[in-house]
């Protein structure tokens, strides 16, 4: 299916218009805010059918993990109802509140087409923005559903939906937004932040291109969700560190798992998912037959014709390996590395830029500490894998190539607004002004020392932390000293 | 002006990737560590004011009294950041959403984003470069600092002290132009903090793309400064005046024009003129209070600014003088909100604007017209006055009957908007823009029969249990019973199959 592309000027309206609309204070009020979550919240559970069927058109997305990975994160998201607080800051006449920005531009992503782009959108409103969505070309079916709901559920003035390629989107980024929030590939990423630059502004870019390492230090593990979504998920378990006594006992687990779920025959089992286009099959067909060492000990077949993969298991991959090791995999390949020592996984981590997720499969707190200590992610998820993803108490974000700034509950909310410092003097108590102003003589000097620095007497005494007593004492001491000065 | 060295090409190189390295050795994690650097920081500046007041002096003939003003508050942000490291550097726990999740540990760590650089400006020498550092070191990374090599004296100065009190293995000084900054970001940095114009930031931000490293740019803009009816006074008039002047106007967030009633803008500029006589006397070239102008570009900038303004308007303290880098302090008025010299761009420099407005709707327009400034100013004490000039436009921040001074308060975050900038500091926010926020999910590998429903082979079965746990139960009392029978039968159908 042709995905239906918005024309150039149509764009440039959209974004003047909405630039005024925001100008107005429209998107900021309160019961409108609510009122469009909720109405998200109503055309996606309306039309849960529809976009199941768009979701299996795109990718043959099982229900089971649409609704897990796009319809219900969605739905729950729209639960936060967050507006803006003031927060009084202990200061001595100062409180910060968080404002809102105007438009902000999501680009969104195609393996999880609903979830990675209208979450963040639920945040750009709940934060008072107006909004210009434009869902991912690869996944067309979702895209042209979105653009044709959009205008039905939500305030047309305020967010749009913007469909198109890369020419489509390059033209947007010509615009100058108040904050751009992509989800997809490194080098895209880069291209965004440059074209940010040129406006000055902020981004948050959730990206992939940076393997998840899963390490494993002791069994048990779970044989985890690593299979799901045909591992098309950026913070899926990308390459597995595990000890060398324990290979033996990984593979034959990992064996009996895949004939569990996907039968003796993967390719027949309807659970499993496809491969989103004959790029990405390609892709990851060449990794897997060109790769430079490894053996493969379950799975390894490949249909270019129905784009399938089966799951498959690489073990003795070498740390010097390049072709399936560089890149993102990004499908149902897993490779296998054994270390001896624990250093020798922690700096295999480290040769490689940091990754969006880092699991680990133990139950020893000391493996874990010394791991999370000399290793830098996004997000650690500590025996399990991708779950820390939907649970949105925690912000998820990735450092580094996998991306910058972060969202997810209320980190959406702060993503799309920024603080704003109000302090509020009065114009009585001018005498006291009288030190700082000109002609700037020693007197007025050392009595701006006296105020603004903490005299050391007085920094010693706070820091000792002398009781009542004491206090007490002093204060008689003080008075007796006033009464005897004025005698 | 003193001739001292830029760094060599050579030597900047491939310091990225050194610091990098002793980065992974993982000392400046250490609490402990970073205290002590910190506390050494402190006694840098405590027991060096007085040459670092000279050297500001020397770069653009500050007085001391101003020089101390910025040395005060980042000695008083040194103490600050030791003082709530311990606070500041802890995990958050978070409570779970999810209750399939409520038997899980969940923690935001602040974990150190490594190699950060950070570039200072010249009009504050000390501050606005030592100040982020402190936050980077305080966040436990490995520090580049680069003085701006405009303020030559300052730099100079810096040079010398910061290898006596820091440890060389973790923070180095690099010194030069654009070249040397050029191949200072195509290091691997994990952070670039960058105070200065927006022509520069933009160039920066756009290099810091190509590597995906994140910045906080602190940039500048037209600070409009608004004076209700009820607060034209002489009070106001001198708080303004001080803002304006102090450094010669070579502040980010002076107020930059300001906004009158009409029929009060005669009041207004004979209360400016007053303020500048009693600070700086009749010819502010012979007060040693008024600092000079940085260097002849500057001044080039300013003088040709002035070129086809009505001279009737323009109200000087004294005569312009190029060779001492001498600018009067000027008030001008009245001058309208479009299309005359001084409405352009950021003035940076000793002239106020009094721009006359109708009233307060017409004055946001005119804010507005503009891009976010770094600061709004508003004198009064109509509250309902106040609020609505705040609501209706944007800034980084706002300091209602004050100029300037909310910079030092370092319980509120500092930072700007739009083409102002991005990311704040000051306080708190100095260690946070400095650490990633690392969420760490810890579960407990029991559970795992319940978690096995989300498994394929995918059964309707397995759908509504998923349903249950993962978007709960309905709300009615009677469905909610039925939907936990419901799941009890439907788990034990799954599981004994």
């Amino acid at each position: 299916m042709t995905l239906q592309a918005t024309s150039f000027e149509s764009i440039d309206d959209s974004v003047s218009f909405l630039r005024g609309q925001f100008i107005a204070g429209f998107s900021r009020e309160m019961c409108w805010r609510r009122l469009n979550i909720e109405r998200i919240h109503d055309m996606v559970k309306e039309n849960e059918e529809r976009f199941y069927e768009a979701l299996a058109k795109d990718m043959n997305k099982p229900r089971l993990e649409a609704f897990t990975g796009d319809i219900n994160p969605v739905l729950e998201e729209c639960n936060i109802d967050r507006l803006v607080k003031e927060r009084k800051v202990k200061a001595r006449n100062g409180f910060s509140s968080g404002t809102t920005t105007v438009r902000r531009e999501a680009l969104g992503a195609w393996n999880f087409p609903l979830q990675l782009t209208l979450i963040p959108l639920i945040g750009a409103i709940a934060a008072g923005n107006t909004a210009i969505v434009k869902p991912s070309e690869i996944a067309p079916h979702t895209a042209n559903l979105l653009a044709e709901l959009f205008p039905i559920y939500l305030d047309d003035a305020k967010y749009r939906v913007v469909n198109g390629g890369v020419d489509v989107a390059t033209a947007l980024l010509a615009h100058r937004f108040d904050h751009i929030f992509y989800t997809g590939s490194t080098n895209v990423g880069k291209i965004i932040m440059e074209a940010a630059a040129k406006h000055v502004t902020p981004v948050t870019l959730e990206l992939a291109l940076s393997l998840s390492p899963k390490m494993s230090t002791s069994p048990p593990w779970p044989n985890a969700l690593l299979l799901a979504n045909s591992s098309t998920a950026c913070v899926a378990p990308d390459y597995v560190l595990i000890h060398e006594s324990l290979l033996q006992p990984f593979t034959l687990a990992f064996q009996a798992t895949v004939k569990k779920w996907f039968g003796d025959n993967p390719k027949n089992s309807p659970h499993l998912a496809r491969l989103i286009s004959d790029r990405h099959f390609d892709h990851v067909a060449h990794m897997l037959n060109h790769r430079d060492s490894g053996d493969v000990v379950v799975g390894g077949d490949t249909d270019r014709a129905q784009r399938f993969i089966a799951p498959t298991l690489v073990v003795n991959v070498s740390p010097l390996e390049s072709t399936l090791m560089d890149d993102e995999i990004f499908g149902p390949v897993l490779p296998v590395l054994t270390y001896r020592k624990l250093e020798d996984a922690v700096a295999y981590i480290n040769k490689k830029t940091s990754p969006l997720a880092l699991y680990i499969f133990s139950n020893k707190k000391q493996d874990i500490d010394t791991i999370l200590s000399s290793t830098q992610s996004g997000g650690v998820l500590i025996n399990d894998t991708m779950l820390h993803q939907s649970e949105y108490a925690l912000p998820f974000g990735g450092v580094g190539h996998s991306g910058m700034g972060g969202y997810h509950g209320d980190k959406t909310f702060e993503t799309f607004t920024y603080e704003r410092a109000v302090m509020a003097k009065n114009l009585r108590l001018e005498a006291l002004n009288r030190f700082r102003y000109p002609p700037y003589t020693s007197g007025k000097q050392s009595v701006l020392r006296m105020v603004l620095s903490t005299h050391p007497i007085v920094y010693y005494y706070k820091l000792r932390r002398v009781g009542i007593k004491v206090n007490a004492f002093l204060l008689f001491l003080l008075i007796l000293f006033i009464r005897l000065r004025r005698r | 002006m003193p001739s001292f060295q830029f760094t060599p090409l050579a030597a900047i190189q491939g310091l990225g990737k050194e610091l990098q390295t002793t980065f992974r050795s993982g000392v400046t994690r250490d609490l402990k560590f970073r205290k002590q650097q910190l506390k050494a920081m402190q006694q840098l500046l405590e027991e060096n004011s007085d040459i670092l007041a000279e050297a500001i002096h020397g770069d653009m003939r500050k007085h001391r009294m101003e020089a101390m003003l910025e040395i005060i508050p980042t000695i008083n942000e040194c103490k600050h950041l030791i003082k709530n490291l311990d606070r500041l550097a802890k995990p958050k726990s978070a409570k779970a959403h999810y209750a399939i999740n409520s038997m899980d540990k969940l923690i935001v760590r602040k974990d150190p984003k490594g190699v950060v650089l950070v570039i200072g400006a010249w009009n504050y020498p000390v501050y606005l470069l030592l100040d982020p550092v402190l936050g980077a070191i305080a966040a436990g990374n490995c520090v580049i600092i680069k003085p701006s090599e405009v303020s030559s004296h300052t730099a100079k100065v810096v040079t010398e002290l910061i290898p006596k009190y820091l440890d060389s293995r973790f923070y180095r000084v690099v010194n030069g132009g654009a070249q040397e900054t050029t191949a200072l970001l195509e290091e691997p940095l994990d952070h670039i903090f960058y105070t200065g114009g927006g022509t520069v930031g933009k160039i920066i931000m756009a290099k810091a793309a190509q590597q995906l490293i994140p910045v906080t740019l602190e940039l500048g803009g037209k600070s409009p400064t608004v004076v209700l009816p009820d607060a034209v006074n002489a009070t106001t008039a001198s708080r303004i005046a001080w803002g304006k002047f102090f450094n010669c106007g070579q502040t980010c967030v002076a107020p930059d024009y300001v906004l009158v009633q009409k029929d009060q803008v005669e009041e207004f500029t004979e209360l400016v003129r007053n303020a500048i006589v009693k600070f700086y006397g009749k010819d502010a070239a012979s007060s040693d209070s008024y600092s000079r102008i940085v260097n002849e570009r500057q001044y080039d900038r300013l003088a040709n600014m002035m070129q086809g303004v009505d001279p009737v308007t323009v109200h000087a303290v004294g005569e312009n003088n190029r060779e001492d880098l001498f600018i009067a302090p000027t008030v001008v008025a009245p001058v309208p909100a479009k299309g005359h010299p001084l409405m352009e761009d950021e003035l940076f420099g000793p002239y106020l604007p009094i721009v006359p407005v109708d009233d307060v709707d017409h004055a946001i327009d005119i804010i507005n017209m503009r891009d976010h400034p770094l600061a709004l100013y508003v004198f009064g004490d109509n509250k309902k006055q106040v609020d609505k000039l705040i609501d209706n436009t944007r800034s980084g921040g706002v300091l209602v009957n004050d100029v300037i001074i909310h910079v030092a308060e370092h319980g509120i975050s500092f930072g700007g908007v739009g083409p102002s900038g991005m990311g704040s500091y000051h306080g708190d926010n100095s260690f946070n823009t400095f650490v990633h926020e690392r969420s760490v999910m810890f579960k407990p590998s029991g559970m795992e029969k319940v978690l096995a429903a989300r498994y394929p082979p995918y059964t309707d079965d397995k759908v509504s249990l998923i349903r249950v746990l993962f978007a709960g139960l309905p709300a009615a009392i009677h469905a909610k019973f039925i939907a936990i029978f419901k799941f009890i039968v439907t788990l034990r159908r799954v599981f004994s199959s």
